[in-house]
């Protein structure tokens, strides 16, 4: 097979392939449908653990935990149709910057996104949340 | 002595991959079979199997050159008969299942291979999110025994494309299980999604190739249960579906640790070459503890397939 040949059948297959996968659905994004959903998916990847408190953002898709082993923030945030947790200690943070409508978090961690919480800023549980998170870092 | 033109496996595949994805994703659709696809993850995976062939074209020079330097000193020739290539095929298999197994057990080797158990879904595109660094952490010369033997350099590449090749299909969930026969001689989609499962239970498990006999030689063999469905993905999920960031994720995770200050010689070579989650000051864990971790929590468990001594 020339590469010729080749090069068109990777580029047509990947296009067909990209928009079937598009039409049945797949670009769809996970939520977290609920502070239940979250805990349960977190408790999928870390069993042992006792969860407090959750903080679910207003786009359902980052939420965060208060664990019973207080050295450490539970993460659970969603990626395209799936989701990513983490166990989040204090050295673990670079920065937590407060925003209009939340704030952003940025670990050390390589190649990690700065995630977006969204909230409604003048509600009491926010301002727990703040609270809980300014033990671990300063927020800015 | 005759060198037959072995084709390129690979790359004369590329057609029957891309029909097999279509025709995966359709009967997930109209045929309910098991399965799931997404937009950015597939792509994900197209995009780390086109670097896969590009950078296997570009460093194929140094696999080339090592194994026909080293075929001068063979001790036998064996020629291309259809037993020598059955035979071949057999042996490097069993190559295959120590240089998979390296490959997950000694994080050097586990940087290189991660990036194919970085997707959160099992189908055939996650067969195609292959390595781009595979010549450079030098497993290769796992190969170098065959060709030592008397294997021809072209056979021995013949044979590993074909092995290659026949795991593509197992990366599947539309095919339940096969009959048992076949289940207990050869690698299935069964056997294989438990490989790719992050479960305490199934990790570090059916390092097979084409033959799961080897894993039940080797005592690494963990059958699928219906009470315990595999979560495909890595202990860690990656947050990222960039294909040069999933390629190259742990070698710049490997520099970081390296260059953290007050560490010993010792620990810095543990970070380069030990099991992968070994951290100096016990704040990561290896797959060992998180097995220790569950059975913690479910002591019945102990005497299971996948915890067998782990107590």
């Amino acid at each position: 097979m020339s590469n010729l040949y080749l090069l068109i059948t990777i580029g047509m297959g990947a296009g067909l392939i990209g928009v079937l996968i598009h039409q049945f659905g797949g670009s769809q994004e996970a939520r977290l449908e609920s502070i239940e959903a979250a805990r349960q998916r977190f408790l999928l990847d870390f069993a042992g653990e006792t969860i407090h408190q959750v903080w679910l953002s207003r786009d359902a898709k980052v939420a965060f935990l208060k664990l019973a082993s207080s050295a450490k923030i539970g993460l659970v945030c969603s990626l395209g149709a799936m989701y990513y947790t983490r166990m989040v200690a204090k050295q673990d943070i670079k920065s937590i910057q407060r925003l209009v409508d939340g704030f952003y978090l940025d670990l050390y961690e390589v190649f990690f996104p700065k995630i977006h919480y969204f909230a409604q800023v003048d509600t009491q549980e926010y301002q727990d949340l703040l609270h809980y998170l300014q033990d671990y870092k300063e927020i800015y | 002595m005759d060198v037959p033109n072995f084709p390129d496996v690979t790359k004369s595949a590329v057609p029957f991959f891309v029909l097999a994805m279509l025709l995966e994703i359709l009967s997930i659709r109209y045929l309910e079979k098991k399965g799931k696809y997404e937009t950015r993850d597939t792509f994900a995976s197209l995009s780390m199997g086109v670097g896969s062939i590009v950078a296997g074209i570009l460093f194929a020079f140094v696999k080339v050159n090592f194994f026909f330097w080293l075929y001068q000193y063979r001790v036998y020739t064996f020629g291309f008969s259809p037993f020598i290539i059955l035979l071949c095929f057999c042996l490097d298999d069993m190559r295959y299942y120590w240089a998979h197994r390296f490959g997950h057990e000694y994080r050097w080797f586990w940087a290189s291979h991660i990036n194919h158990h970085s997707s959160q879904h099992y189908n055939l595109s996650t067969a195609l999110r292959q390595t781009w660094t595979g010549t450079f952490t030098g497993l290769f010369v796992l190969q170098a025994p065959l060709i030592v033997l008397g294997f021809h350099p072209y056979l021995v590449f013949f044979v590993g494309g074909l092995n290659l090749l026949y795991q593509f299909w197992i990366h599947t969930e539309a095919i339940d299980k096969l009959p048992w026969w076949f289940e207990a001689i050869f690698n299935t989609p069964s056997h294989h999604r438990v490989h790719h499962a992050s479960n305490p239970r199934y990790l570090d498990s059916n390092y097979a190739g084409t033959l799961i006999v080897w894993d039940k030689l080797f005592g690494t063999f963990v059958p699928e249960t219906k009470k315990d469905l595999p979560r495909y993905g890595i202990v860690k999920n990656l947050a990222t579906f960039h294909p040069i960031k999933i390629a190259l994720h742990e070698y710049v995770g490997i520099g970081k640790d390296l260059l953290q200050s007050g560490l010993s010689w010792k620990q810095r070579f543990y970070y380069l070459f030990a099991t992968p989650g070994y951290s100096h000051d016990a704040s990561r864990k290896n797959s060992s503890q998180l097995k220790r971790d569950y059975l913690d929590l479910h002591p019945e468990e102990a005497d299971q397939p996948g915890f067998l001594g782990k107590v």
